[in-house]
């Protein structure tokens, strides 16, 4: 990779024209929830900014992250986006293997240190190195090392940015996130189980464009794709105002597409993207489909009880309560908010599980 | 024939009866649209509304098309995929909708402008376009003269 490859060389290099770079910013100002105000800008700033180095670490992970990114269904802007970075080291997707491999990471480490971005999937068990390990070194010592001259990282993942699976009780290997461990570089929280794939390029787009972290959440999280609970923009939100919910999910409600906040829908405390950029080219995203959301992009989402009944599941009367915030607006809808909050955070103490009962409510 | 076919299914999805019709969000828009007409007008500022951050319901969308109506042009582009503009029938505002390769939808944008930015072409371009012209017709001036 030559290290002072302008980003609008290298698509021009691929004929990509004025109206096509314009409309490359357009795209991307859609990849990252900007509003088209900012295209300009977005141009501007491409045109100054240079090819950055990528490397890519995965830990205890299942690939699910790696495969929602090259699933991605926007592919001629994606592989523009791709073709823009440099992904120096991918153990998934690079051929190199063994001692090469773990050279191309050295060599980008070196030549790049201080600059190149570091994308990180999967936890870190800390009980054993052994649990897992890349070319004989352990996951904490690779993280280590390669965080060390890193620009900037992205935690891609519910495992990467708060544990994840792994962590969930009784946390055999002792997983702790990337921020558990590396507290002295900025990093990008993009979680999900998995997160959306134009998330994840969204946020390496921001990364591509302005050479800096976007604006971030208290959990780290990117506000432009996490900044509205996908209740804000559920479209079935207007049925949970006049109270209508489905009771099972094959009653008359769930056939009509009412709410589904009584059969556990964590949408009021779960802040992702879902409802608006949606999966599978635009298609759907679970609550569309009928089922409720499992809040997979919320720390601890594992230990929260039953995603059908002990999250959301109200122990008092939601149509009451429902009632009371068409009458009252979004304070009561706040209120109900911050009582799913507490609720939450008393499964996630008492780490209630997931029974055949609850998946027959 | 596996077993799994044999199994009875009957999906109903979201009856269109059923969806909620209008949600408040088109006369936010509508209302969007007319302040940055009237600063177009006034002093010739442009703005543009991204649709896909906006989540209309189909009713209101249908409802959008309907009052924004069909204006005199159309304009296709063919750059990392087709990209249309159309231009409604409330001049100064054009309907954008940009798609990659595999015709998925990439961006769809209200445009408020006296023309669409995207379609003027830029000085440097008919410069840079100008000696490629010139070669062009050095070359047909010297085969003209060898003939």
């Amino acid at each position: 990779m030559k290290e002072d490859n302008k980003l609008i060389e290298i698509l021009a290099q691929q004929g990509v024209s004025r109206r096509g770079f314009m409309k490359f910013c357009a795209g991307l100002a859609t990849l990252m929830a900007l509003p088209p105000a900012m295209i300009p800008k977005i141009a501007s700033a491409l045109e100054q900014a240079v090819r950055p180095s990528v490397i890519w670490l995965s830990f205890q992970e299942c690939t699910g992250c790696t495969e929602s990114l090259t699933r991605s269904h926007s592919p001629s802007l994606e592989s523009l986006i791709f073709d823009a970075i440099s992904l120096d080291y991918h153990h998934t997707l690079q051929a190199a293997s063994g001692d090469a491999a773990e050279e191309a990471r050295h060599h980008a480490m070196k030549e790049f240190a201080g600059k190149y971005l570091l994308i990180v999937d999967g936890s870190i068990p800390l009980a054993n190195p052994g649990y897992s390990t890349i070319a004989g070194i352990s996951n904490l010592d690779m993280l280590v090392e390669t965080a060390k001259d890193a620009a900037a990282i992205v935690a891609v993942g519910t495992c990467a940015t708060y544990g994840g699976l792994p962590k969930a009780k009784p946390n055999p290997t002792g997983a702790v996130s990337v921020s558990d461990i590396i507290k002295d570089k900025p990093i990008i929280n993009v979680p999900g189980c998995p997160p959306i794939p134009t998330v994840i390029t969204g946020v390496l787009a921001h990364f591509l464009t302005f050479g800096k972290i976007p604006a971030l959440d208290s959990a780290g999280r990117p506000l432009s794709f996490y900044g509205d609970s996908i209740h804000d923009r559920c479209y079935r939100r207007p049925f949970y105002d006049r109270g209508k919910f489905a009771k099972t999910f094959d009653d008359e409600g769930a056939r009509k597409g009412w709410c589904l906040y009584e059969l556990g829908c964590k949408g009021p405390t779960t802040h992702n993207a879902c409802a608006t950029t949606k999966w599978n080219a635009g298609t759907s995203f679970p609550i569309q489909s009928g089922h409720p959301c499992i809040g997979c992009s919320e720390p601890g989402f594992w230990d929260a009880g039953s995603f059908y009944k002990a999250l959301s599941t109200p122990i008092g009367d939601v149509s009451g309560a429902a009632a009371t915030a068409i009458g009252a607006g979004i304070a009561a809808g706040a209120a109900m908010g911050m009582a799913n909050r507490a609720k939450k955070q008393k499964a996630v103490d008492s780490h209630q599980k997931l029974t055949v009962d609850d998946l027959k409510k | 024939m596996s077993d799994g076919a044999r199994i009875p299914v009957n999906i109903e999805v979201n009856p269109r009866e059923e969806q909620p019709a209008f949600t408040g969000r088109l006369s936010a828009m509508l209302s969007e649209i007319l302040q940055a007409l009237e600063a177009l007008h006034e002093n010739g500022e442009q703005h543009e509304i991204d649709l896909l951050t906006l989540p209309l319901s189909e009713p209101e969308k249908e409802k959008l098309t309907e009052i924004l109506g069909q204006g005199e042009v159309d304009i296709t582009i063919n750059t990392l995929g087709l990209s249309t503009i159309r231009e409604t029938a409330v001049s100064g505002v054009w309907w954008l909708n940009h798609f990659n390769n595999e015709k998925t939808l990439l961006a769809e944008h209200i445009v408020i402008a006296c023309e669409p930015p995207l379609v003027s072409v830029g000085r440097d371009e008919v410069g840079a376009d100008i000696s490629v012209f010139q070669q062009q017709l050095s070359k047909l001036q010297m085969s003209e003269h060898v003939q």
